[in-house]
């Protein structure tokens, strides 16, 4: 990772598109590789509604401990079990 | 073109009494109603007369829409979201004092009038925008943590 870079891992969040469940995003990662880079999201997929996951905006949301990461999607590509994502700038 | 038949599944915020608000979806779609009347009306058959739950006909409407709210007990975030299991959002509603189901449920008739007038209007080419907006969607927001972004509100008349 280059400076400025950051990484970080989950075991598991969601998709919504809304109020409404898109699918289930397992094993995480969401890479900056720098502090103007939006970010990426890869990982494992399941319970997907594909008509959902065609609409916009969708927003990748992990609750955690303390509270909520809620990240935009910028795209959003779902081959089989596999999504890659990504990130758009926080408004 | 024709007009736009997807209901978007957005978030209205309404404020309720003693500071408390609840989050609620704007519209709801085909799919979410035939659950609303398959819980009032499970026996119906056609041709003969509807049997209605009674009993379930008012929290029915508010189980349809209800996806948070800020309300809390002894000091903690009561849980309400959209991920619950429809039997545990309704032990959590069914405990509720009966003022409070009473205001949330007329909070929810309201903005329910409210969208289907617009919702009318607008099919007869009338317009029929207020000028509120939805705010973000926040599935998780009823666990009682925000995620900090501004949020733009709607506020309901309170139920007297």
């Amino acid at each position: 990772m280059r400076e400025g870079g950051v990484t970080i891992r989950g075991v598991e969040g969601r998709l919504y598109w809304g109020y409404l469940p898109v699918g289930t995003v397992r094993a995480w990662t969401v890479t900056r590789h720098s502090p103007a880079d939006p970010g990426t999201l890869t990982g494992t997929v399941v319970d997907v509604h594909p008509y959902r996951a065609s609409q916009h905006p969708i927003e990748f949301v992990v609750t955690h401990k303390h509270g909520v990461w809620r990240w935009p999607l910028a795209t959003l590509q779902i081959a089989d079990t596999s999504v890659s994502a990504t990130l758009r700038p926080p408004e | 073109m024709g007009r736009d038949r997807i209901v978007e599944p957005e978030l209205i915020r309404l404020t309720i009494s003693d500071g408390d608000y609840i989050d609620v979806k704007k519209r709801l779609n085909h799919g979410e109603y035939d659950d609303h009347l398959a819980r009032i009306a499970p026996y119906q058959t056609p041709g003969e007369p509807i049997r209605m739950e009674t009993r379930q006909i008012r929290t029915s409407k508010v189980l349809a829409y209800l996806l948070g709210w800020s309300l809390t007990h002894k000091g903690k975030p009561i849980p309400m979201a959209p991920d619950m299991p429809e039997n545990a959002r309704l032990d959590v509603l069914n405990s509720l004092d009966r003022q409070t189901f009473t205001e949330i449920h007329q909070a929810i008739s309201a903005h329910e009038d409210k969208y289907d007038a617009e919702a009318e209007a607008a099919k007869n080419g009338q317009g029929g925008e207020n000028g509120s907006s939805a705010i973000s969607p926040s599935p998780v927001s009823a666990t009682g943590v925000t995620s900090g972004s501004a949020l733009s509100t709607e506020t309901s008349t309170p139920s007297s």
